[in-house]
């Protein structure tokens, strides 16, 4: 059994990018060992990586393919011999081309067929053609070109190893060839050094000051800032992500910065040290934070890193300080009216406008929430607000924090505590908090993100492929999932944007009609369920899509999930679906079948059979218990549904549908369409598939 | 460490790599990839090495000198290295041991980050380089330039001096700390300049002339580039003949992108002024778009007719 080794070695690649493109590469080389026959049954890998190299490892696997036989079907028989049965010019071409004589071949089905012995190949031959395919196949979310190549990559491949048991597999990615060595540290141990196996280059790493295991890398991170903070370390579980993948060497770093900075707010700080120095933040045991912070260094002698940190961090809270004093200058109506400046979209106006149409949606939504009176005024005046921090001076110099400086602002000029919170959470709110300003929060982001969807919707900047440039997907999973957390909505989210499309309309911007926009945002919706639910069976969610999309998410939750479960009854699926297929295929013949059905539809003199009359009264009365139950008891449907087993089974055992008296054949179909008219209050059960049938 | 010794220092070294040291350009630009070595010289096959420093006025950056580390005319020291070299990374950081820095000391590190230039409709991948947590440099390998899909790439490397010799002397403040050389300091040097144009840009530019200048120069930055001159060989020499057919006119793009690059610097002061609704804004950096990209258009159509073999000696002076 072998050992291969895969190491690409790049310039830094983008943190976000290495595990993703890891473990790409590791289902690559598995997919193409098991397929060129080099495992025996699945081949087992691992994967290491840093921001300079991408490393899977297999064991057990085998030095060279099994021989095989190999058979392949030639010119049928009547081709390939003439009226005197000598061998045609078709059967010697194809001869010559297989490697036989034409008196070795086989005739089978009418076909000249030929068998080959196929001498299986040395792993590291196969691998020399597959590793190079795997390596160019990583996807990344933005490519490159580097010099002269044309090969597209995150970043500069700049070495590649590859070993089967110590020996290279040979081959060439653009300029780079494949070897047997591989590098340490960029600055610490750059040379390059030979291995002749994963333990080798392991040892080698370490040696080198890399840690090429990211698990490890993130215990010495998540260790080491605990040990030297002096006080807790905010480990957000993003940022030491982040710092694995920053890091091939960690060492934690604690410094300090001038303690007048401590009277910037909280956000301010935690923004300036988190999101733009990867600086881990430090609180104190009162909770409330340190002037200190650990940074996670990639090696350099640590007195004169935290120096250089301390020097960076000082200078980035002073240009912070210098934008909150001169915000400090004005109010949140002023930021307000500036926001007459920036542009939310050139066909969709100014974020001043945008503002009114937040106000007035925010409070429609919290009227369909029931909010109390003055709550509804306070969403109102949360929507209004909500983006005047745009044009603040903080703003612009750290836009990670729009919501936070807003609501910070707010709080300095004694806005009520619900509309603070509303401001500085509505980009990601928690969407369970059950307190008014939560959920003032909740209803700002709707508010926020329906009005998104319904002016780039309405516009048709509308997503394709991996193209998203407006964020709308995540818009519409924002919505979804507000309406699942809270199930406060009396409409589905498609309603909720061509309700804000109206408020577009009203400042007097052009949209697309009601029906175009409800369709593109449907198609989102859709897509965003489809990715919610991937891992229910999907004729449920078709089950459920086809007859209630749409509806408000957390009813559309419940039915999914209800449908899951029912769908695994196939007894029932078969009764719930019997009565639609007949109407379906006799629409598909071209018969008109009434859509909606009540009794007046139905004509009981024309019943021949008694199966027939019996079904009909059992369906006035189902019908009359089903509109007794609530739109969301689907326990309670299907048990009703569930009752009129015999009815239906008798009815088909009985009655020919299809009679050629159109009138009666008429009336069947229409109490046929009835029945399904109760199953589709639960789900288009023809959506359902039963295995076998 | 003083100012002129930094760039002295990044010369040297810049120069030993097969770099032409050249000289900023003398038109107003923001960056010091509009200098046209950079935008013209990153399209078509040619390869390609220079440095130089390059003054970069960004009239909305001005702090009225009362920001440590932020002015509205400021430096940018730019090295472009056509096609990008395999070992271009180890390049630059024997640039940072050059000026001074112990790589092995400080905690470099390059992290992500794309650029682009959405009014020269150039984009590119690359880092911001780290060193203790400070950004020191902008590290590109460009991928478009006039919207053109470029090949070979090019990488330029772009250092801010300033902040540079900031942390080589562990200053704080450009106004403060920074000399220029031994004897005289960088405020000596811009302090006047730079508090003097903050007062222009925000408050006295004369918007409505602004406005008419962009005009004029986008028009003429137009023409110029659709007039052709030909090969006259009375004269011995091009000349201005826009009606005549000819098969390999010559067009102006160095005068016509200096009229793009007058537009773009106008544009910025009436931004910095507050002269400009956002829809206007927007429109106003695809029309200089339009205009770089014409004349990228035009000198990669040159360059490409001149490569073909049939050219006569005659269309090339």
């Amino acid at each position: 059994m072998s050992q291969v080794v895969v190491e690409v070695g790049c310039e830094e690649l983008p943190a976000h990018s290495v595990r993703p493109a890891c473990e790409a590469l590791l289902d690559l080389l598995a997919e193409a060992i098991e397929r060129v026959g080099l495992s025996e049954g699945q081949a087992e890998g691992r994967w290491y990586g840093t921001p300079r190299r991408l490393i899977a490892v297999f064991d057990g696997i085998l030095e060279r393919q099994a021989d095989r036989e190999v058979e392949r079907r030639g010119p049928s028989k009547a081709a390939a011999y003439d009226s005197e049965g000598n061998p045609t010019k078709a059967l010697l071409r194809f001869c010559r081309g297989a490697g036989v004589e034409p008196g070795a071949v086989e005739i089978r089905d009418d076909y000249v067929w030929v068998r080959k012995l196929e001498r299986g190949r040395a792993a590291v031959e196969v691998l020399a053609e597959e590793i190079p395919a795997a390596i160019r196949k990583i996807p990344f979310d933005k490519t490159m070109r580097w010099g002269a190549g044309r090969m597209r990559f995150a970043r500069p491949i700049r070495w590649i190893l590859a070993l089967v048991d110590g020996a290279v597999v040979p081959f060439q990615v653009e300029t780079v060839p494949s070897g047997a060595s591989s590098r340490g540290h960029r600055f610490l141990a750059p040379d390059p050094f030979e291995v002749a196996s994963w333990e080798e280059l392991a040892e080698g790493l370490r040696k080198r000051f890399v840690e090429p295991d990211p698990e490890e890398r993130r215990r010495r991170i998540v260790e080491g800032a605990r040990s030297v903070a002096g006080g807790v370390p905010v480990l957000s579980e993003e940022l030491v992500d982040e710092n694995v993948y920053l890091t091939e060497h960690p060492v934690a770093i604690c410094g300090e910065f001038r303690p007048e900075f401590l009277e910037l707010p909280r956000a301010v700080l935690v923004a300036a040290m988190a999101k733009y120095q990867r600086f881990f933040p430090v609180e104190g045991e009162d909770g409330r934070l340190a002037n200190r912070f650990v940074s996670i260094s990639n090696g350099g002698d640590p007195e004169s890193v935290r120096k250089g940190n301390e020097w960076v961090l000082n200078a980035r809270f002073n240009d912070a300080k210098f934008f909150f004093e001169e915000d400090s200058r004005r109010t949140l109506d002023e930021f307000l009216e500036q926001t007459e400046r920036i542009v939310f979209q050139e066909r969709l106006g100014t974020i001043r406008q945008r503002a009114d149409r937040l106000a007035d949606l925010a409070g429609r939504l919290a009227e369909e929430a029931e909010l109390e009176e003055r709550l509804v005024g306070l969403a109102r005046k949360a929507g209004l607000y909500a983006k005047a921090d745009l044009s603040t001076g903080l703003v612009s110099e750290i836009p990670a924090l729009q919501g936070k400086i807003g609501g910070e602002y707010a709080k300095r000029e004694g806005f009520e505590e619900e509309v603070c919170m509303a401001i500085s959470e509505h980009y990601a709110p928690s969407l369970k908090d059950g307190s008014p300003g939560g959920r003032l929060a909740t209803i700002t982001l709707c508010a926020d993100q329906a009005d998104r969807l319904a002016g780039f919707v309405g516009i048709g900047e509308l997503p394709s492929g991996s193209k998203d440039p407006y964020a709308l997907r995540r818009a519409m999973g924002w919505l979804i999932d507000a309406q699942i957390a809270w199930p406060f909505a009396k409409k589905g989210v498609v309603d909720w944007i061509v309700e804000a499309a109206g408020l577009y309309r009203e400042q007097g911007f052009e949209l697309k009609d009601d029906l175009t926009l409800s369709l593109s945002a449907k198609e989102i919706l859709e897509g965003r369920y489809e990715l919610l639910y991937a891992e229910l069976p999907h004729d449920a969610l078709d089950a459920a899509w086809a007859v209630a999309w749409r509806e408000p998410s957390h009813q559309f939750d419940r039915r999914v999930r209800f449908l899951a479960e029912i769908g695994k009854d196939t007894a029932f699926v078969r009764l719930a679906k019997r009565a639609g297929n007949i109407v379906s295929a006799a629409r598909r013949k071209g018969i008109e079948v009434p859509e909606r059905v009540t009794a007046d539809d139905i004509d009981s003199n024309l019943f021949e059979n008694e199966a027939e009359v019996l079904l009909y009264e059992a369906v006035q009365r189902a019908d009359s218990r089903m509109s007794s139950l609530p739109a969301d008891d689907f326990e309670g449907r299907v048990e009703v549904l569930r009752g009129l087993r015999e009815e239906i089974e008798a009815f088909f055992d009985n009655v020919m549908v299809m009679a050629d008296d159109t009138e009666r054949r008429d009336n069947r179909l229409a109490l046929l369409s009835w029945v399904d008219n109760l199953a589709r209050t639960v789900a288009d059960f023809g959506k359902f598939v039963i295995e076998g049938e | 460490m003083t100012f002129q010794e930094l760039i002295r220092r990044l010369d040297e070294y810049w120069a030993a790599q097969g770099c032409c040291i050249l000289q900023p350009y003398d038109v107003e630009v923001g960056a010091g990839t509009m200098h046209p070595d950079t935008v013209f010289r990153s399209l078509g096959p040619d390869p390609f090495r220079a440095a130089y420093v390059q003054p970069s006025r960004r009239p909305a950056d001005g702090r009225f000198c009362r920001n440590p580390m932020r002015n509205q005319r400021y430096y940018q020291y730019q090295v472009i290295l056509k096609p990008s070299p395999d070992d271009v990374v180890d390049l630059y950081m024997g640039s940072l041991q050059a000026i001074g820095f112990d790589v092995r000391r400080e905690d470099v590190r390059l992290v992500e980050d794309d650029w682009e230039s959405p009014s020269m409709g150039a984009s590119g991948v690359g880092w911001e380089v780290w060193l203790d947590g400070a950004e020191i440099t902008q590290f590109t390998f460009f991928q478009q330039m006039g919207g053109i899909e470029l090949d070979p790439i090019t990488a330029e490397i772009t250092y801010g001096p300033e902040r540079l010799c900031l942390m080589l002397t562990q200053g704080h403040s450009f106004w403060e700390d920074l000399q220029w050389n031994d004897e005289v300091s960088y405020r000596e040097i811009n302090f006047d300049l730079e508090y003097q144009h903050n007062l222009y840009n925000f408050e006295l530019a004369d918007t409505e002339m602004l406005f008419r200048l962009f005009e004029m120069y986008e028009s003429e930055s137009r023409r110029v580039i659709e007039t052709p001159a030909v090969y006259d060989p009375e004269l011995g020499r091009h000349t201005i003949a826009p009606e005549a057919g000819s098969e390999e006119p010559l067009f102006l793009v160095y005068p016509a992108f200096d009229l793009a690059l007058k537009c773009s610097h106008v544009f910025n002061l009436l931004d910095a002024r507050g002269a400009l609704s956002p829809s206007e804004r927007a429109a106003f950096i695809n029309r200089i778009r339009a205009r770089a990209r014409a004349c990228c258009l035009r000198y990669v159509e040159m360059q490409k007719a001149a490569r073909e073999p049939k050219t006569p000696a005659s269309s090339r002076s």
